[in-house]
């Protein structure tokens, strides 16, 4: 039996759209850069973000990573990354309880692939990206796994980003001070220390 | 900004060695007992999957190092990124069992030919994740200022993974000096 067709997060006309973000994994380092452009514009929903970050956790994908970092950073819409957001954060709490440890584990590389591609989409407004990744880290007031060493390493690493492109300097300057002093994990502190000193 | 080029000493390399990128430097600092770190940075730099192939790129100078950083950001989004790495000396990767094989990978041909496929199964890549950390081996990082550096010192010269219509590639000429 035929299979319905479904809706989908990519703007195309034939076959299942979804299948370009799988041919774009699956295709060579130089057919992936000379895809992605086209592939994130096509991006007409959130839905096509967590359908990257999936990918960029699968271990039999070569360099699933880096893959799907380019591909966020090639994104127009801020829009997508604020549905986005709201998703990751919706799909935490379902899973926040301690009986859904592999799942949550599964959150926490979405989140540090999202947040890194957050740093990068350098199509995007800097003060955007800032906003959004200000909100990130305030959420880990009530979501504990945003508080992780790997995630709080990435937004680091995201910021870092944000005030080459001319964000609020200021601003990011004060939180890698504070993260510095304040930080419970001495390798934060150590990270926000170095993060400062490449912003001179 | 500093336009001065990185050396091998700035990353502690003592040439030879091979280059395995990090996806992000925290990979190679779990927060995790020490126990179980080795564990934990082996599945995440060296993925548990039925393909056990994995990119390793040959430094043996620092021209090497340059087209290897160059191999390794020429197609990404942006091109300077920070690139951090781990370095691992050819004998260590003996020690833990981790065959290489040569693959020719790029337009340049001197990064191309500094690409290397490393065979490593779950039980090799804790045993170099072990021995890497009894010998205190740190992850370093390239920061996205000095890849850039790096980049643009390679555009100048016409490399072919960052020129399209470059007429030739002085990488060649440059390893030979």
């Amino acid at each position: 039996m035929r299979k319905p067709l479904q809706s989908s997060s990519v703007d195309t006309l034939h076959g299942d759209p979804d299948l370009l973000i799988k041919e774009y994994f699956r295709s060579s380092p130089e057919q992936r850069a000379a895809s992605r452009r086209i592939l994130a514009n096509r991006f007409r929903s959130f839905n096509a973000i967590p359908i990257v970050l999936d990918w960029a956790s699968q271990p039999n994908v070569n360099d699933a990573f880096d893959g799907a970092v380019d591909l966020l950073a090639e994104c127009h819409d801020i829009a997508l990354f604020k549905d986005a957001y709201e998703y990751l954060l919706a799909l935490s709490r379902l899973f926040s309880d301690a009986r859904h440890r592999q799942k949550l584990a599964q959150c926490e590389q979405y989140w540090q692939v999202f947040v890194i591609g957050i740093g990068c989409a350098y199509h995007l407004a800097a003060a955007e990206r800032l906003r959004l990744l200000q909100k990130i880290a305030s959420a880990s007031v009530f979501l504990p796994l945003l508080n992780s060493r790997s995630i709080k390493a990435c937004i680091i690493d995201a910021l870092e980003n944000i005030a080459d492109a001319d964000g609020d300097r200021r601003w990011i300057e004060e939180y890698f001070q504070w993260l510095t002093k304040n930080d419970p994990d001495v390798y934060i502190q150590n990270y926000a220390i170095e993060a400062l000193s490449n912003l001179d | 900004m500093s336009t001065i080029l990185p050396t091998l000493e700035d990353f502690g390399i003592c040439a030879p060695v091979f280059i395995r990128k990090l996806d992000k430097r925290a990979d190679w600092h779990p927060d995790v007992e020490d126990t179980a770190r080795a564990q934990v940075i082996a599945q995440r730099i060296f993925p548990n999957s039925d393909r056990s192939v994995f990119s390793l790129f040959s430094v043996d100078s620092v021209e090497a190092f340059y087209s290897a950083i160059t191999g390794l950001n020429a197609l990404r989004s942006p091109q300077n990124n920070n690139t951090d790495f781990i370095w691992i000396r050819p004998d260590e990767l003996a020690d833990a069992g981790i065959p290489i094989v040569s693959v020719v990978e790029g337009k340049c041909r001197q990064s191309s030919i500094l690409h290397y496929d490393a065979c490593v199964s779950a039980e090799a890549a804790v045993r170099l994740c072990q021995n890497l950390l009894v010998a205190g081996r740190q992850s370093h990082r390239c920061p996205k200022k000095m890849t850039q550096i790096i980049l643009d010192q390679r555009r100048s010269i016409g490399c072919y993974a960052l020129v399209a219509d470059s007429p030739h590639c002085h990488c060649e000429d440059r390893a030979e000096l």
